[in-house]
């Protein structure tokens, strides 16, 4: 299948900023994608560069086959890009601001007003498309900042962290929006710094940090960066030096480490393995006070590839 | 071309909408002309003296087939040169008249009495005119009598002259018959309703100041030169406005938002000076026609009046491109509109306009100036000039706008192609 999106040694730089320093990545026709990065990983920039806002210093970008820097508006034509900062114009309705886009985009007529409708439907906000945007909460800003992006039914939608700043309600809207979308077919290129969204959403995800993408891969391909291992966290109600030394014989359990009040356990499986462990507490007569069960997530692995953790 | 088209109009609709265009671009210029020509003397009418209400009985009656005289007089009181300053209603009789003045719905009457034609064209009788006025009003009843007795001296004179033809006629052995009298009425007819139009004796007299006739046309000058200087200054500012959109819109990152659309740069640039073009048009169109409501001022042939409007719109609109594309961002325009335009505009001589004989150096400042220009194509324009003689400076302007397009243009063309 051809690819919707292929990035090739792209390089973009500030005056003394690295922002982007030689990014590769595919995206396949029909997939959610996920950029995942902390604040100034170089995401924006990245997607700056390939919606062609501005060329790259070293590198190109093909949507669907076409070069952003030889073909951008044929390129452009098959993007609905949502920007990070709201671009709206606040004395305009809801409304009016998607048929302005619209036109922008190339629709017209008769199909421009059936896909505002559309549009204005999927965000929700039919009822309210005659009021000025300058009347909106957060929320509805950006469900009409990522309307305007689908006005034009675009093979790839590029959505740079569309749920900062905004309520649980509506980020949640969106998401679903995102896997509507997707389900009709639409290609989706995502970014964010929340490793939650990038787990539920998508089927590929690159992490990005510093300029570079530091890891590749589906979500099960990245966890196993760090191992399958499930980290246990629990405290005991009384001293047991001899539970620990129980528990490192038990199978499945790769690691016992004392860390303050705290007992941390990797284990293979931790369904498997822990009622092994609360007998052998019980055996002991100790009372296990509290326990946490962290399967591996991206967070795990973004602070196993960077030495940091992935919020700020 | 309808992406262009598109982004234009989108700002139009932003531009009307927003209270700044309304009130700097609309209001101010209209105020501030109003509040320095009422400096200078006020407005046309005078509230102490306007719009009389007059009862007149026509009791003229002629002899067959002569016009009725007393008709004349009726429509000379009627006449342009008059209604702003006396509404004539025809009463039937002077009862009425009188019943009139005392419910306070006229304040003076006017009777023709029945032999006035017979009089006027005719020999010898001598008859009246009489006004009848409520004792309580002081100014109306003189003004009414003033007026009456101009038309009553042209009449006289009439009559006399008439008196005058017939006795040479005698003299000479002829006989004045009807079509001679037809003939003298048609002539006196005519010579009243030609008084009429130029009344300005008669508001000579009339004028609470004591001003002359000749100066409600040197005030009408005055409002008009300074409506064309305000309207000059307020849309080279909102030049300058509107095209700080550009800015504003580079911050608020819709404009990087229309260049990831599939629109080229070329045309999303068109668009928006296309835009601070309409903008600008839909302003002068509402000053040119409200300050001629308003105001009276008569704007000039449409012809030309047409070539002064665009020189005027296309260098305000290059002159605010320019200026913005000479600034980062928009925390950098107050200095733009609280100095440039302010000292352009004075330069311009747009604060000073009526003032003649300027210090040499100033002439010279003003022709650097677009305002300067402007100025003196619309004073030409107003003064009734010659396309000819309005030509240089209309040159000039189109000219400077031509530079500032191009050198804006080429400017924000570079910023936003590389970044
Ligand atoms: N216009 C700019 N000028 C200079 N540096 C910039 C500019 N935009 C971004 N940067 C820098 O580039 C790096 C990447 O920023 P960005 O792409 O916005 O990251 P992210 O979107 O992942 O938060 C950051 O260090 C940021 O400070
Ligand atoms: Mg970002």
């Amino acid at each position: 299948m051809e690819n919707a999106v292929e990035v090739k040694g792209l390089k973009k730089f500030y005056k003394d900023v690295k922002a982007v320093n030689g990014v590769d990545f595919s995206i396949q026709s029909g997939e959610i994608f996920s950029l995942l990065g902390p604040n100034g990983a170089g995401k924006t920039t990245t997607i700056n560069v390939l919606t062609g806002l501005f060329p790259p210093n070293a590198g190109d970008a093909l949507i669907f086959g076409h070069s952003i820097k030889k073909e951008p508006l044929k390129a452009k034509a098959l993007m609905g890009v949502v920007p990070q900062e709201i671009a709206l114009y606040e004395d305009l309705s809801a409304r009016e601001n998607l048929v302005f886009w619209g036109k922008l985009y190339g629709l017209r007529g008769k199909q421009l007003q059936k896909r505002v409708d559309e549009v204005l439907e999927l965000i929700g906000l039919r009822d309210r498309q005659r009021q000025r945007i300058s009347k909106y909460s957060g929320g509805m800003k950006r469900r009409v900042n990522i309307g305007i992006a689908l006005l034009h039914l675009p093979k790839l939608v590029i959505m740079d962290e569309p749920t900062v700043g905004i309520d649980p309600q509506s980020r949640r809207h969106i998401l679903d929006n995102v896997l509507q979308l997707n389900k009709q077919g639409m290609t989706v290129l995502y970014t964010t710094h929340y490793m939650e969204e990038a787990q539920e959403l998508s089927s590929h995800i690159a992490i990005m940090d510093q300029g570079r993408i530091v890891a590749n891969g589906t979500h099960a391909e990245l966890v196993k960066l760090v191992g399958e291992q499930d980290r246990v966290e629990l405290a005991l109600s009384q001293d047991g030096g001899k539970v620990l030394k129980e528990w490192k014989k038990v199978k499945g359990v790769s690691k016992v480490d004392q860390e303050g009040e705290k007992i941390v356990l990797l284990v293979n499986d931790s369904n498997a393995v822990l009622p092994e462990l609360f007998k052998i507490a019980n055996q002991q007569n100790a009372r296990i006070a509290s326990i946490a069960i962290h399967e591996p997530n991206l967070e795990t692995v973004f602070l196993h590839l960077t030495g940091k953790a992935l919020r700020d | 071309m309808r992406k262009v088209l598109a982004i234009a109009s989108k700002d139009l609709l932003r531009s009307i909408r927003s209270l700044y265009f309304v009130g700097i671009s609309l209001l101010a210029p209209l105020l501030l002309s109003f509040l320095f020509s009422a400096a200078f003397g006020g407005g046309k009418e005078s509230t102490a003296i306007s719009n009389m209400e007059i009862a007149l009985v026509n009791q003229d009656a002629p002899a067959q087939g002569n016009p009725n005289l007393g008709e004349t007089v009726l429509e000379v009181l009627r006449s342009d040169g008059l209604k702003d300053l006396i509404t004539v209603h025809a009463v039937g009789n002077e009862e009425e008249a009188l019943q009139g003045i005392n419910d306070q719905d006229y304040s003076a009457a006017l009777i023709i009495p029945p032999d006035f034609s017979q009089v006027v064209t005719g020999s010898g009788k001598t008859t009246q005119l009489r006004i009848v006025y409520d004792p309580a009003e002081s100014i109306s009843p003189h003004v009414l009598e003033n007026i009456v007795a101009a038309i009553a001296d042209g009449f006289s004179s009439s009559k006399m002259m008439v008196d005058l033809a017939v006795e040479e006629l005698q003299r000479r052995g002829g006989q004045a018959d009807e079509q001679f009298y037809t003939q003298v009425v048609e002539r006196i007819t005519a010579q009243s309703e030609n008084r009429a139009y130029a009344t300005s004796s008669l508001l000579t007299v009339l004028n609470p100041q004591g001003q002359k006739g000749e100066t409600e046309n040197e005030i009408q000058q005055i409002i008009s030169t300074i409506m064309a200087s305000m309207m000059i200054f307020f849309t080279f500012y909102t030049g300058a406005a509107t095209s700080e959109s550009l800015l504003q819109e580079e911050e608020k990152g819709t404009l990087a938002r229309k260049f990831v659309s599939p629109t080229p740069v070329r045309d999303i640039l068109a668009g928006k000076f296309l835009g601070v073009l309409i903008t600008l048009t839909v302003q002068i169109c509402v000053l040119l026609v409200v300050s001629h409501l308003v105001f009276h001022i008569e704007w000039g042939e449409p012809g030309k009046l047409v070539l002064a409007v665009v020189a005027l719109i296309v260098s305000a609109a290059g002159f605010g491109l320019l200026l913005m594309s000479l600034l980062r961002d928009t925390r950098q325009t107050g200095i733009i509109f609280g100095g440039v335009m302010t000292i352009t505009g004075m330069l311009g001589g747009l604060f000073t306009g009526s003032i003649q004989n300027m210090p040499g150096f100033m002439e010279v400042l003003k022709k650097l100036t677009p305002q300067g220009w402007a100025q003196d194509l619309w004073q030409l324009l107003l003064n009734g000039a010659s396309y000819r003689e309005m030509l240089f400076p209309l040159a000039v302007l189109l000219g400077m706008a031509v530079i500032f397009f191009f050198i804006a243009d080429f400017r924000f063309q570079r910023r936003f192609a590389r970044k």
